[in-house]
């Protein structure tokens, strides 16, 4: 049994793997808390998908992907604002619209520019194919995400909880919303190697749905999610090895999993309480 | 000086005018309603005040200074459909957000904080400290928000609506709180749908329909003449009668 664990890192690109794949998992399954107390799964998958044109157009200028990734990202969550207030279409109308609207868009570039991205890569991750440098970019990204948002949890916390209240007693809310959008973009550019832009999105909510069906306070919630989220991507990554999988499909499936399962847990708890 | 002071207050949303040539003078340490049927202006008023929604004319002052100057000193108690109850967190959790502006950024607020504990103490909630915020009932809801307009030391409390679905003993509890409160020197305006008996422990009565219909002392406000401009029903009249008569008006 031991053996069948500690196998796989003999080799040098699964140790990297799985160090990238753990700081991947710390850093969404945080982000996740609040993205699914607040609701804003179909947020966290729209801006997912825009990052995709500001990684196609990254490539096409040749300019760092994490800048294209980031711009975009930013600019789809005020377009969306901008479309729900202004134009008047309901949040998840203006949702739909931008998410697929972004994502035809990066298709299109990239698919202009196949040799050099592999949009399945960039869409669904490929974990073991993860170099030494761009674990130092997750991890740095990762970093600047738990560094901000531990630095002004009370603030998000407030915000995200009664954004009125904020804005009465003076805290620049929406400054706060921008950077937890482009805190969320960041997370999602730092995810792109391990799951994938379309599945980091699992990562993205389903630690925090699980967290959230247990938790009575937020020290809890985070603890919860982050242990769903790193077991997650643990066994995930042995999957993929084992099975030859796609690493960001089966990350994703035990995520999902994990929820199902926790949920079953809960739900046989409480019928037999009664 | 008053604590609150609106000249000439109109409010358009786009083709809505919610709210025209509004004057209101509210002295520090009153005990003010606001009262009107649906779509009168009630948060429309409030939210103008809080600074939510930006006046198309009129002038607010609050303690004789513009709004945004004196933000730490208004509280507002936000209608129950305005927050994020299923936020995992602990009625002191609630309260202690009240010192988000003075802690100051990165720090957090120690637990065993005196000015929380004295808010939570103030309205009652000591024991339910732990509660999360989302197993409360309505009343306790209401109190625990207070704490947190408590702790955050505001002068000024706007409620909009706090008394809606409370049974008699949440609200006489939270009017046990409102009345320490103005004992203290501190000026409340609510909304309220609630014209009862109650009304008498106001100072003044708002009487709102897009515009002011009256303002004064509950019992020369609350009059059949009024009632009838704003609510034109004669059961909404009928039932002042009995409101008059236990307050003992008439
Ligand atoms: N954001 C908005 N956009 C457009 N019109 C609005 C908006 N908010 C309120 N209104 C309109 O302004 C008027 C006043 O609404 P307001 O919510 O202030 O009334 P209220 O007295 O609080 O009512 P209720 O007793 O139902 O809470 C209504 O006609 C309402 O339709
Ligand atoms: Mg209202």
């Amino acid at each position: 049994m031991i053996q069948l664990l500690l196998e796989p890192f003999q080799y040098n690109f699964m140790q990297i793997a799985l160090v990238t794949s753990i700081v991947v998992g710390i850093v969404t399954s945080i982000l996740s808390c609040f993205i699914v107390i607040r609701g804003w799964a179909l947020l966290g998958d729209a801006i997912s998908h825009s990052v995709l044109p500001g990684i196609a157009i990254a490539v096409a200028l040749n300019v760092p992907l994490v800048i294209g990734a980031l711009v975009a990202g930013i600019g789809s969550s005020l377009l969306i604002g901008y479309t729900e207030t202004k134009f008047k279409v309901r949040n998840d109308t203006a949702i739909g619209i931008v998410l697929t609207g972004a994502f035809a868009l990066g298709l299109v570039i990239l698919s202009r520019l196949r040799p050099t991205v592999d949009i399945f890569h960039v869409l669904f991750g490929n974990v073991l194919g993860v170099t030494y440098d761009e674990l130092l970019f997750t991890s740095a990204s990762a970093s600047i995400v738990l560094i901000i948002v531990g630095l002004f949890m009370k603030e998000i916390v407030v915000y995200t909880f009664d954004p009125i209240y904020a804005k009465v007693i003076g805290l620049p809310a929406s400054l706060i919303h921008y950077m937890l959008m482009s805190l969320l973009s960041l997370c999602i550019v730092a995810s792109i190697q391990t799951a994938g832009i379309i599945l980091v999105v699992s990562l993205l909510i389903a630690p925090g749905a699980t967290a959230y069906m247990f938790a009575g306070r937020m020290s809890q919630m985070f603890s919860i999610s982050l242990l769903a989220g790193v077991v997650s991507v643990i066994i995930g990554l042995y999957i993929s090895y084992y099975f030859a999988v796609s690493s960001g499909g089966a990350i994703a499936l035990v995520a999902t999993l994990i929820f199902f399962v926790s949920s079953m847990v809960k739900l046989l708890r409480t019928s037999a309480l009664r | 000086m008053s604590a609150l002071e609106i000249t000439d207050l109109t409010v358009r949303y786009q083709s809505i005018t919610a709210l025209t040539g509004v004057s209101l003078n509210v002295k520090i340490g009153e005990m003010v309603a606001v009262v009107g049927p649906n779509g009168s202006g009630k948060s429309t008023l409030f939210k103008t005040i809080i600074g939510l929604v930006r006046p198309t004319n009129g002038k607010i002052l609050i303690f004789g200074r513009e709004p945004r100057t004196v933000r730490g000193r208004t509280a507002y108690v936000p209608q129950k459909e305005e927050v994020y109850w299923d936020y995992p967190l602990t009625v002191w959790d609630l309260a202690a957000m009240g010192k988000i502006k003075t802690v100051g950024i990165l720090k957090g607020v120690p637990k065993g904080d005196r000015s929380v504990a004295e808010a939570l103490r103030a309205v009652g909630m000591e024991d339910l400290a732990e509660r999360k915020i989302s197993d409360l009932s309505g009343g306790q809801q209401q109190r625990a928000f207070l704490a947190r307009s408590i702790v955050q030391g505001a002068d000024l409390y706007l409620m909009d609506e706090p008394l809606a679905g409370l049974d008699a003993d949440a609200e006489d509890k939270l009017f046990d709180v409102l009345l320490e409160l103005k004992r203290k020197g501190k000026t409340i305006i609510m909304s309220t749908h609630d014209i009862s008996s109650t009304l008498e422990l106001f100072d003044g009565v708002l009487l709102l329909k897009g515009r002011v219909i009256a303002y004064g002392r509950p019992r020369e406000v609350l009059t059949e003449e009024n009632m009838k401009l704003v609510y034109g029903s004669e059961r909404v009249a009928m039932h002042l009668g009995d409101v008059r008569r236990v307050a003992k008006w008439d």
